[in-house]
């Protein structure tokens, strides 16, 4: 939806940061923002770095994975590298050449997206979620602009893709109240928290935090699901997400929790600071994780550990990505039940542990992503109803 | 042409996926760093240093790299980079995310347009005596840290602050220059 085409400085993106623009620049700004989706995107990102003074942008690369998507995406040639690939296993040849037809597909426009003709269409999931206030009044969340008012002053403002706190300090108490926001099957949402914490929820998540933080702790509980916390730094203050297995507890810093019920590890991923887990059954000495670390607790055994990973995969999600590194399909399709809102079964247990690789989008009908899948692997769905069932 | 570019380009013509390697181990870090700067995207960034890399290779025969490797690198990134912000209808004026990103990817400062060059050359002289020793050893003679720690008798340690706090200033002092101030 292009209408004028307005145009802006970086200059403009840094003051607002600051709080230095006049009411001109202020409204060049929303005429600029509101010209476009993408350009609110770009904004929030830039929003996100200055006024966090860049303390996220030590992100770790991974080389070495960055290398090996390259790699894969080389035709011309044929040296030991090629040869190499010949030997291996057939199903890595498959991998090799679904990276890069989901590359090419995926930079096509969406039109020319071959679609199956057996398949219906089910649409992605979208950003909306149930906020549950102090006082057990019910809001729906992502139905567009308004504001709320907590007991305690605090606003809450409800855009359509976020929820944003502001806490009135004179009139805080320390005695937090708590909200809830319960995420369903098919949806997504965002919330800034008074303290200016970014938190990103996934499908089928519930998610409980005080409406401002007045402890010498801030302390917020995910119940079930998956979140991505990007926490405001408090030197003075710690941060601290309760899990149904054990504590993480932070200063400032960008990590991902997923603690599904149907799933049977907590999965917490660092990209970038330091994390502790603590107050873990069993287990008295709190445990510290680095960026590309991932802490694995599995609920059944209680038994931990922790493994190298590439943290930026655990948080595609949040960029409106999938990404598969040789995930099994149960795995995958785990995920696509929870953002599509569809009933998967499998006629042939085996299927369930293939292998798959690759990026997809979030935001493409669920035929788009089966096609890319079916195309280079060894596996047939169906498509009925809500249901898929997978041969 | 650098000969040694010279060198290394054609081995990447003929199909020499060592060296190709080698290039990308070399600047798949600095590239992204300096991406970030303008797209503040790290998916996006690595996306799009990939694609270069892979360019460079499918099309190696096409490729014309008048001055060095390094500055095809950089200034290919940058185009890239300035596409992108066009179709977000976003200006950069007074180069300051092009000037944030020469001084994130922490690489020597030769290839980089010659008129910014020169702003930080003149930044380079407010900074204090060792800061700007250090600094210029480091991006204009382009020598490691560890050989920089050696020539002035101090550990790596000290070497690695005083270029981060180099880096701060540089930033700071370069945007004052444009009447902004920049959060850092």
């Amino acid at each position: 939806m292009k209408k004028d085409i307005v145009s802006i400085d970086i200059e403009l993106i840094r003051k607002k940061a600051r709080h230095e623009l006049s009411h001109e620049e202020e409204q060049h700004l929303e005429a600029w923002l509101s010209s476009d989706k993408a350009n609110k995107a770009y904004y929030e990102k830039a929003q996100f770095y200055y006024k966090t003074k860049g303390v996220f942008n030590a992100q770790k690369i991974d080389r070495e994975h960055a290398w090996n998507m390259v790699a894969r995406r080389l035709k011309r040639g044929t040296n030991s590298l090629v040869k190499r690939w010949t030997v291996a296993a057939a199903s890595v040849a498959a991998v090799v050449a679904l990276v890069t037809l989901v590359t090419l597909v995926v930079k096509q426009p969406a039109e020319q997206v071959q679609v199956a003709q057996k398949v219906t269409a089910i649409e992605p999931g979208h950003r909306s979620a149930e906020l549950i206030l102090s006082n057990g009044q019910r809001v729906r969340l992502g139905q567009g602009s308004q504001e709320l008012v907590e007991e305690n002053g605090t606003t809450i403002n409800l855009a359509s893709e976020e929820a944003i706190y502001k806490a009135d300090d004179q009139k805080a108490s320390a005695d937090d109240l708590q909200n809830t926001i319960r995420v369903d099957r098919g949806e997504e949402f965002t919330l800034v928290l008074a303290d200016g914490t970014k938190v990103w929820i996934n499908s089928m998540s519930e998610l409980r935090f005080p409406v401002n933080f007045s402890k010498a702790v801030r302390e917020v509980e995910i119940l079930s699901g998956e979140a991505c916390f990007a926490v405001a730094h408090d030197q003075q203050r710690p941060f601290i997400v309760k899990t149904p297995g054990h504590d993480v507890e932070v200063l400032g810093t960008t990590f991902n929790v997923s603690c599904y019920k149907n799933d049977e590890a907590i999965e917490t991923t660092l990209v970038e600071g330091l994390i502790k887990i603590s107050n873990q059954k069993g287990i008295p000495e709190p445990i510290i994780i680095e960026p590309n670390q991932q802490y694995v607790f599995s609920k059944t055994t209680l038994d931990a550990n922790v493994r190298k990973v590439n943290a930026s995969v655990y948080m595609a999600w949040t960029q409106g990505r999938f990404i598969f590194e040789d995930d099994s399909l149960e795995s995958i399709f785990k995920k696509l039940e929870r953002w599509y809102d569809i009933d998967v079964f499998f006629i042939n247990n085996e299927k369930r542990n293939e292998s798959f690789s690759g990026r997809l989008p979030r935001f493409e009908n669920i035929d788009v992503i089966l096609n890319m899948i079916e195309k280079v692997s060894d596996v047939e769905f169906n498509l009925q109803d809500n249901t898929v069932t997978i041969k | 042409m650098r000969i040694e570019d010279k060198i290394i380009f054609n081995e990447i013509k003929k199909g020499n996926k060592e060296v190709y390697q080698s290039l990308f181990d070399d600047y798949y870090e600095k590239l992204v760093a300096f991406a970030k700067s303008f797209l503040f995207d790290q998916h996006e960034s690595e996306d799009l240093v990939q694609d270069l890399f892979v360019y460079m290779w499918e099309h190696a025969s096409k490729v014309n790299i008048s001055t060095s490797i390094k500055a095809y690198f950089y200034q290919s990134i940058r185009n890239k980079c300035i596409n992108h912000l066009k179709a977000l209808k976003v200006k950069d004026k007074n180069n300051l995310l092009y000037m944030d990103g020469v001084l994130q990817a922490d690489d020597d400062l030769q290839h980089f347009d010659p008129k910014l060059l020169n702003e930080i050359m003149q930044s380079i002289e407010d900074l204090p005596e060792q800061m700007g020793k250090v600094f210029r050893m480091k991006m204009l003679d382009g020598l490691s840290r560890e050989k920089i720690a050696e020539e002035l008798n101090v550990s790596v340690n000290t070497v690695k602050t005083q270029l981060q706090r180099a880096r701060q200033r540089l930033r700071e002092k370069l945007l004052q220059r444009t009447g902004l101030l920049f959060l850092l």
